[in-house]
């Protein structure tokens, strides 16, 4: 009866064994499978990131290209502009009278001066 | 004075000048100062509102990263329209359009999808109301 009962223990010991390595090398493979799998993904997903981030990068320097020659050409304009509405005007009048009510009102009018001069440059050069 | 000299000028004073600032003052003092040097102030005035006109569009043009998106959904007629507005405005600022300024803003307004009725009356209008 003992010697049955041995022979059940083992055979199902050895069972056992055998359900959990196969289990274990299932598992092995299917793990292995997954971190190809995951590195695949992984990589496609660099992959992709990096051509998005190149295109929305080449797309941004077109895009800031064409934003940059507009800005131009409308800064180019408005000079233009500017330096037809100061045709003929006395700028330094101007300054003086700011200056004159500065020392009588006590109004900072240094920033306005300032632009008045910048201003000043536009006409001055435009007279050339 | 050279072409990109003017441009780099004009772009020096949008980015830097306190604008907002400088036009409150030339506005407040100019009720203290007599004639004929407060028209001088006047047209400075159109001057700031011009400038002050561009600003936006120079942080646009600067900061595109968040406009990329807007911006390619707009059809070359749309920006090319955008473009007509703001140099239209510009060449309106102080109520008059020179013969030479016109024949600039002709081909743009064609561009814009502005038939040449519109443009024309669009000066007619604008003039008017100045």
């Amino acid at each position: 009866m003992n010697d049955l009962w041995d022979k059940v223990k083992k055979s199902a010991t050895n069972a056992s064994q055998k359900v959990a390595e196969t289990a274990a090398k299932s598992a092995n493979v299917v793990a292995q499978k997954a971190t190809t799998a995951g590195h695949t993904v992984a990589d496609t997903a660099a992959k992709s990131a990096k051509t998005v981030v190149g295109a929305v990068s080449y797309v941004g320097d077109k895009v800031s290209d064409i934003g940059k020659s507009t800005y131009d050409a409308m800064c180019e304009f408005a000079a233009e502009k500017i330096k037809s509405m100061l045709r003929g005007i006395d700028l330094q009048s101007a300054i003086d009278a700011l200056q004159k009510q500065q020392e009588e009102k006590g109004t900072d009018v240094t920033n306005l001066v300032n632009f008045i001069n910048q201003l000043k440059e536009f006409s001055e050069n435009g007279k050339e | 004075m050279a072409k990109s000299e003017s441009i780099r000028k004009v772009q020096t004073i949008i980015a830097n000048a306190p604008l907002a600032e400088i036009r409150d003052t030339a506005k407040t003092i100019n009720e203290f100062i007599p004639p004929p040097v407060n028209l001088v102030i006047n047209i400075i005035i159109l001057i700031i509102d011009l400038l002050s006109k561009l600003q936006p569009v120079a942080s646009s043009a600067v900061g595109k990263a968040a406009d990329i998106t807007s911006d390619l959904e707009k059809t070359d007629q749309e920006k090319a329209r955008e473009l007509f507005d703001a140099m239209f405005e510009i060449a309106m600022a102080d109520g008059m359009i020179t013969d030479e300024e016109k024949e600039f803003l002709r081909p743009r307004a064609i561009a814009a999808g502005i038939e040449e009725d519109e443009f024309e009356l669009m000066i007619i209008n604008k003039v008017n109301r100045k």
